[in-house]
């Protein structure tokens, strides 16, 4: 169980593509630039015409913190855990959650990473990441 | 927005109640107490106070309640204003633009609070608070919820870009207990070392337990009058020389957003620092005394640096070498800051600024004390003043 996003017009087709585990940014039509959070216009030329285009599953870390003391009860089960931005491509940065990463003295700024979807019982998708392991990205 | 005031309003008078974990008091009570306490302490009658201003995050009372409470004959301004950190210290300068503007003439600013018996910001005990809407609909799903969650994100980007380390973080929080051990109204006073803090237990990594404020019960309150009223008032006027509140681009969705930010290693201050220094007509070398925002040790570090009173990245050097210190180079948060003496989200810094510049700070009085400069952080966008004696 997590807290479940409530998505607004502007973000629902953000969460849908995520339920269908597919990650996408919302584009401007006119200057196709891609932006996250998605909103009203783009925040580059003001057009207010957008595509959903699909981001590639890798991503870069750029922060993270270990929570220690969550607050509430859902979380605190799971303490503790990895809150982390990542970068996926320029322009687009996002809030998410670390899984798999069992030593967190290893994690550094710039580390690879893969998107991971889970399905949350409540009828909700998440998009977490994930270390890629050394040999796959050896292996390419 | 920026705004220069060129001495045209001064604090008349400051006011404070106990600061607590538990008041036992409504919060409409300690807000009419600082209110009270602010007007005797300005020689004003309380019916020349002609506006009022406050500043919350759903945990206060309003404005009218004050006015009404107090008995104010008539009310020529009042507004409740949503925020926290990032707008604190520029409802003063929002005072000083009233009387200034002929709008009012005496403005009273609190802000009163159970923040920790009642309403505590972090959320815990109150889980119906996280609601998982608007921008927080991308951060709160991965359990990144709370103030130390989110400025730990922004300190660890500080700590890769610099190469800051948790005891620089430490120091902040070392040297302020210092100063709140010469402040009886500080609620914490005993002594803190560096080990005690390395020793803290860890809440949001980077960021341990003495990283982060307090949370308190209580309120501040000051009065803000024209200039030409305050020099025949009893107090030694403090002026307000000039203030702003702003940011630089993408602040976010959200009231105080800042994933969205470029770089979150450095904050607000560097976006609006010029603008602050050319409307008040000084400069960081000038300031004597500050009270630097500091909801988190790193939030201290990061200001200092964007408001130029180091270059980036040099204020954890600084600060070891007693730059911050009561003696140093600026002394920084004498009253032990949000980390010791107490949370009433920023106005007990204004008071304690005020204090220092009629030389009433007692034995943690910095010497000769002239300039100050009281700031308000959110990250993305902030606030500050500057005052002069």
């Amino acid at each position: 169980m997590s807290l479940r996003p409530i998505p607004d017009q502007d973000s629902q087709q953000f969460w849908d593509a995520c339920k269908a585990h597919r990650l996408v940014a919302q584009t401007c039509r006119r200057c196709e630039r891609p932006q996250f959070p998605p909103g009203p216009r783009c925040r580059s030329c003001r057009a207010d015409e957008f595509t959903w285009s699909r981001l590639p599953e890798t991503a870069t870390l750029y922060s993270w913190v270990v929570i220690h003391h969550a607050v509430i009860d859902e979380f605190r089960r799971e303490a503790p855990y990895v809150a982390a931005m990542v970068d996926v491509v320029p322009g687009v940065r996002m809030p998410t959650k670390l899984v798999g990463c069992s030593d967190v003295d290893s994690l550094f700024a710039g580390m690879q990473l893969t998107v991971e979807f889970v399905d949350d019982p409540a009828g909700f998708t998440l998009h977490n990441y994930r270390p890629v392991a050394e040999e796959r990205s050896l292996a390419g | 927005m920026t705004w220069q005031h060129h001495r045209q309003a001064a604090i008349t008078g400051v006011g404070r109640t106990l600061f607590s974990k538990e008041s036992g008091r409504s919060v409409l009570d300690l807000a009419v107490e600082a209110g009270l306490s602010a007007i005797e302490d300005s020689g004003l009658d309380v019916a020349e106070v002609d506006g009022v201003l406050t500043y919350a995050l759903n945990d206060s009372v309003y404005t009218q309640a004050v006015a009404t409470s107090l008995g104010l004959p008539s009310l020529g301004f009042y507004s409740n204003i949503d925020g926290g950190g990032n707008i604190c210290v520029s409802t003063v300068l929002q005072a000083a633009m009233l009387v200034s503007s002929g709008v009012a003439n005496n403005v009273l600013v609190y802000r009163a609070m159970n923040g920790r018996s009642g309403h505590r910001l972090g959320g815990t005990g109150n889980v119906g608070m996280f609601r998982a809407d608007g921008e927080a609909q991308y951060t709160m799903p991965f359990g990144w919820m709370s103030y130390p969650q989110y400025i730990a994100m922004a300190a660890r980007r500080h700590m890769i870009k610099y190469g800051t380390t948790s005891e620089d973080f430490g120091r902040v929080a070392v040297i302020q207990r210092a100063h709140a051990a010469r402040n009886e109204r500080a609620m914490m006073r005993a002594p803190l070392t560096l080990e005690d803090h390395q020793g803290s237990r860890i809440i949001a990594d980077p960021l341990r337990l003495f990283d982060i404020c307090l949370e308190s019960d209580g309120a501040c309150a000051v009065v803000v009058s024209r200039a030409d009223r305050a020099k025949d008032l009893p107090n030694i006027p403090v002026h307000v020389l000039g203030g702003v509140l702003g940011g630089g681009p993408a602040n976010g969705y959200g009231l105080d957003g800042f994933f969205m930010t470029d770089d979150m290693a450095d904050c607000y201050a560097a976006d609006v620092a010029d603008q602050l220094w050319s409307a008040s007509g000084v400069g960081p070398r000038d300031v004597d005394v500050a009270s630097i925002y500091d909801c988190f040790t790193y939030s201290v570090l990061t200001q200092l640096e964007g408001f130029g009173f180091v270059k980036p990245g040099e204020a954890a050097g600084w600060i070891a070498s007693g730059g911050i210190d009561l003696d140093g180079d600026v002394a920084v948060n004498t009253n032990g800051g949000m980390l010791s003496e107490a949370y009433i989200h920023g106005l007990n810094g204004v008071i304690e600024m005020v204090d220092q510049l009629r030389g009433d700070c007692g034995d943690r009085q910095r010497a000769g004390a002239e300039v100050a400069l009281a700031t308000g952080f959110g990250v993305t966008t902030g606030c500050a003043v500057v005052l002069a004696r």
